[in-house]
């Protein structure tokens, strides 16, 4: 995995990805009007396939993914994935419904999508600061279903960059995975932004 | 018209156009310059927001609108001027992203959301944001949700309860299964499972006709719901199960089905048998039993026959004294087992349900009086007051089988004299209940005896029971008069019990529903006669008077049949010439006759010096069935009266009763004591003083019983037993010499064959009473006299 990305390259993603969830959970706090914590622990890079098997191992069988198309010094696709169960939490935390959420409906889709459209669009937009180009995205399509099936959509791309987001909202602790799908091309812009994140730092 | 070159639309119209449709948009269109200042704001916005086209343009959303937040759609601006990212904003989670209501009075908020994305035009970059009104689909939502939470608690408490009924189902005692129309176990608690797997878990899925012993469509034959049905059904592992099943038509999961309850009764079913097993063990042993001894006492009973027929024979032939002493105890013996096979044969014959009742009219009241005077002479004996209480305004006519109610009464009766020392014996008719044709009784006999445990109240009616039986061998009995009590009271439709008090006395009583006489039926008990068959008698000489020639002829061919030598006499004077010259067994007479009527005649023969020509059995043969007719005959001192045309069988009996001791005794005689001393001599010297004293004992003591059974045999309405019984004591006390006994007891013969009423019996059976006791009484004397003074 490390074949595309140096343990230094990682950590400066890591470094953008987490700037990029503040940026989400100042939104989505003062949107939901309760304090949302992002932390990202960490993020790796996986061949397509890798990934498959991975998130098959993750999440067993259905997830919720909110996805979004991202153009210009990179292409590709992003993905915000949630265990099933963990998406009824979510949805349960920022409905601020009482009872416990059996099925995504209507309302929980729509919601779920504009919280994943928030995260992925603050994600993009930290590495468009960083490139001080524009990252354009598209907007949010709500997906259920299989694991496998969601990122073998994404054919024609090479490598998936994973990113862990553990989110607290209203004292619920849920697990979700930011997802970059790639080809080799936007590899080298991806890597391009974390070497000038590491020379600023630097 | 149409052509290719026609469908596009030339550029500056196309502005116009675009621009009019977008304006005319059915939802929500604005879109901001790179300084978020507005540069189209539609038709449908201006509805929405209440301002102007003309008031937007130029504005920014914050200037348009002061008092909104508008943090949310100004981000989602930012991001898509500043980084073309493009944004959705939910109504889920943006209450209200703009100020925006319908147009009127209320102004309903529009409940919307947006999306905002960045547009590349050649003016530059734009910010397009789109408001849709989902104002439809949240109330819908909202409805929904509701409904939804409503379902939610509801399906929450029937989980609840189904959880419970589960719980109840699982625990439950009874099997629970639901079999479909196929006949699949489609539920089942653990119960059934363990009632037909015995340990294995599973038996949902199983066909029911698994466990049937027998193929059968019991399940799609059930219209009507099954009630605790006895099944038996074969388990997993070939045992049997015996249970009671319930089962009713259910649904189970939108198809007919049955819904089954099944209990386990195997060990009901085996306590069950075994009980029916034991019950019919005992039942078959009883039954052997009884048919052994209904064998056995008729066996015995037909040498018996012979015994007493032979004993009647030597009776009539010439013996010593001893001899005939010894013939009247083989007699006395032979009566008594006699009477004991009766009764054997009788509890048989009830217990085989062989009872034929007969219909006589009676009256009840006078039945018992009869009965009571009849055993106040055995009552008497032990100093103990036997009495009725009837009653009053008791409907006593009856048709019922009077002999049979006489039989019971007799035996309770009997029973209370022999279980009683002190005191007093009352029989008590009560009236329960009358009705248009039935009336009730109650009848009850209460002793002041040694009453009977409890424990034993049960098992008295049984057969074969004596409470005491040391105390029963003393006082003898056979101990079924009560079984054949119950069992006649009990075929009669009523009901028989007792109350006693140990050492304070019982009350046994019966009580009868029977059938009213509305015809008025003469209230004289008339005995159940049963027709004894002819014995047989040896040749007799006989005087027939007759003047009818017919008459003679036909008499004449059934005596000669039976072998008698016959003398005939037209006349009644003729008669009693014939009477006067010639000795006879035998008299029969004719009543109608020219020069002197046979009643007459009878008496004329009565007058005879002769004492044994006066003593002839003289027998009526008469047309005559005018009522006291008999009593008349009898009065003049005939023996017995048959009505013509002759019954050949009632003609033997008639000679064979009245020629069975043809010694001479003259009716009416006084009841003084008449001792023939010549007779005593005579015995004295033959056999010695000790031997006629034993002899006068053993007359005491026979006749004290010999009475008793008269008096119960009249009770029971056996009249035939009665003359007989009457008939062997005046045997034995002509042999003694004790005329006035035997003259008691020839008044008896004669009463019964005048058919007369209980009452006269009684009276009859009293005087033989006396007659003995004095007669014992005084041979004792002359005994001791003769002691005194040896001849």
């Amino acid at each position: 995995m490390t074949s595309y990305f140096t343990p230094e390259e990682s950590d400066a993603f890591t470094e953008i990805f987490n700037i990029g969830a503040g940026k989400a959970a100042m939104a989505l706090s003062e949107l939901l009007d309760a304090p949302i914590v992002f932390s990202v622990p960490f993020c790796v890079v996986l061949p397509l396939d890798e990934a498959v098997d991975y998130f098959r191992r993750r999440f067993g069988a259905n997830i919720c993914v909110v996805s979004q198309d991202f153009s210009g010094p990179f292409d590709g696709s992003a993905l915000l994935m949630f265990h099933e169960a963990s998406s009824l939490a979510l949805a349960q935390a920022v409905l601020h419904s009482e009872e416990p959420i059996a099925a995504i409906t209507e309302l929980e889709r729509e919601a779920l999508t504009e919280i994943g459209n928030i995260i992925l669009n603050a994600c993009l937009s930290s590495f468009g600061d960083v490139l001080e180009r524009e990252v354009a995205t598209s907007l949010p399509r709500f997906l259920a279903g299989p694991s496998g099936a969601m990122l073998r959509g994404a054919r024609g791309f090479d490598v998936v960059l994973v990113v862990k987001v553990d989110f607290s909202v209203e004292g619920r602790e849920i697990e979700g995975y930011v997802t970059f799908v790639l080809n080799v091309d936007s590899v080298s812009a991806f890597r391009d932004a974390a070497n000038r994140l590491l020379g600023t730092l630097h | 018209m149409s052509g290719p070159r026609t469908v596009g639309v030339p550029p500056v119209q196309a502005a116009d156009l675009f621009g009019a449709a977008l304006a005319r948009c059915d939802n929500g269109i604005i879109i901001l310059d790179t300084k978020s200042r507005i540069v189209f704001w539609n038709l449908w916005m201006v509805d929405a927001s209440g301002v102007p086209v003309a008031a937007a343009q130029g504005r920014t959303l914050a200037e348009l609108f002061p008092m909104a937040r508008l943090a949310r759609i100004g981000q989602a601006i930012s991001q898509a001027l500043r980084s073309r990212q493009s944004s959705v904003l939910s109504r889920a989670l943006n209450p209200s992203i703009l100020p925006l209501h319908r147009a009127g009075e209320e102004r309903e908020p529009i409940e919307h959301q947006a999306i905002v994305k960045a547009v590349d035009a050649r003016g530059g970059l734009f910010c397009l944001i789109q408001i849709y009104d989902v104002t439809d689909a949240v109330h819908r939502e909202r409805f929904l949700r509701q409904q939804a939470g409503d379902l939610m608690r509801l399906a929450d408490g029937l989980a609840a309860s189904d959880k419970a009924l589960r719980a109840m189902l699982e625990a439950s005692p009874i099997g629970v299964a639901i079999v479909a129309a196929d006949g699949i176990i489609r539920f089942a608690n653990a119960r059934l499972a363990a009632l037909f797997l015995a340990g294995e878990d599973n038996i949902i899925g199983l066909a029911a006709e698994e466990f049937f012993t027998h193929p059968r469509n019991l399940l799609g034959s059930i219209a009507q719901p099954i009630d605790r049905m006895e099944v038996r059904f074969r388990r997993r592992d070939g045992s049997q199960l015996w249970a009671q099943v319930s089962a009713e038509p259910t649904e189970f999961e939108q198809a007919p089905a049955i819904l089954c309850w099944v209990y386990d009764i195997s060990d009901h079913k085996k306590t069950e048998r075994d009980l029916t097993g034991q019950r019919d063990r005992a039942t078959e042993l009883v039954r052997a039993r009884t048919e052994f001894l209904a064998m056995v006492s008729h066996e015995i009973r037909t040498p018996l026959n012979g015994i007493m027929g032979t004993v009647r024979m030597l009776d009539g032939t010439a013996m010593d004294a001893t001899q005939h002493s010894h013939l009247e105890m083989i007699r006395y013996s032979g009566d008594a087992l006699l009477a004991i096979l009766n009764d054997v044969l009788d509890i048989s014959k009830l217990e085989a349900g062989h009872i034929r009742l007969e219909k006589q009219a009676f009256d009840m009241p006078l039945l018992i009086d009869n009965l009571v005077l009849l055993m106040s002479a055995r009552a008497g004996e032990k100093n103990l007051e036997l009495r009725s209480q009837i009653d009053d305004e008791i409907d006593g006519q009856v048709l019922a089988d009077g002999g049979r109610i006489r039989q019971i009464l007799l035996n309770l009766i009997g029973n209370a004299i022999k279980f009683t020392d002190t005191g007093t014996i009352t029989v008590r008719l009560e009236q329960i209940d009358a009705g248009e044709t039935r009336v009730r009784f109650r009848l009850s006999v209460i002793d002041s005896g040694i009453g009977i445990p409890r424990e034993a109240h049960e098992r008295l009616f049984t057969e074969f029971f004596q409470v005491d039986p040391a105390e029963a061998r003393r006082l003898g009995g056979t101990g079924l008069g009560l079984a054949i009590s119950k069992r006649i009271v009990e075929a009669m439709g009523g009901a028989i019990g007792l109350e006693s008090i140990p050492g304070q006395g019982s009350t046994f009583w019966f009580t009868l529903s029977l059938e009213r006489d509305r015809q008025g039926h003469p209230a004289l008990p008339k005995p159940a006669t049963s027709r004894p068959k002819p014995r047989a008698i040896r040749p007799r000489n006989i005087l027939l008077v007759e003047d009818n020639e017919i008459n003679q002829k036909v008499a004449l061919n059934f005596l000669h049949r039976d072998g008698h030598s016959v003398t005939v006499a037209v006349t009644g004077r003729q008669a009693v010439a014939c009477a006067t010259s010639m000795a006879f067994d035998l008299v029969l007479m004719d009543i109608q006759l020219p020069e002197m009527d046979g009643v007459e005649a009878t008496r004329a023969i009565r007058a005879l010096a002769d004492p044994v020509r006066a003593g002839v059995p003289i027998i009526a043969l008469t047309a005559n069935a005018m009522p006291g007719d008999a009593r008349r005959y009898l009065e003049a001192g005939m023996v017995e009266v048959l009505t013509k045309p002759i019954d050949p069988d009632r003609l033997s009996r008639a000679i064979a009763s009245a020629v069975a001791d043809n010694t001479g005794a003259a009716a009416g005689a006084d009841r003084s004591v008449r001792i023939d001393a010549s007779m005593i001599e005579a015995l004295r010297n033959a056999i010695g003083s000790d031997k006629v004293d034993e002899l006068i004992d053993l007359f005491d003591t026979t006749s004290k019983s010999t009475i008793e059974e008269i008096s119960a045999a009249a009770a029971a309405g056996r009249p035939e037993v009665c003359a007989a019984l009457a008939h062997r004591m005046k045997g034995g006390a002509l042999n003694l010499g004790m005329t006035s006994v035997s003259d008691a007891a020839l008044e008896i013969e004669n009463a019964i064959g005048e058919n007369c009423g209980i009452a006269a019996l009684k009276q009859r059976i009293g005087a033989l009473t006396d007659a003995y006791k004095a007669s014992v009484s005084a041979l004792r004397k002359t005994e001791t006299a003769s002691t005194a003074t040896p001849a």
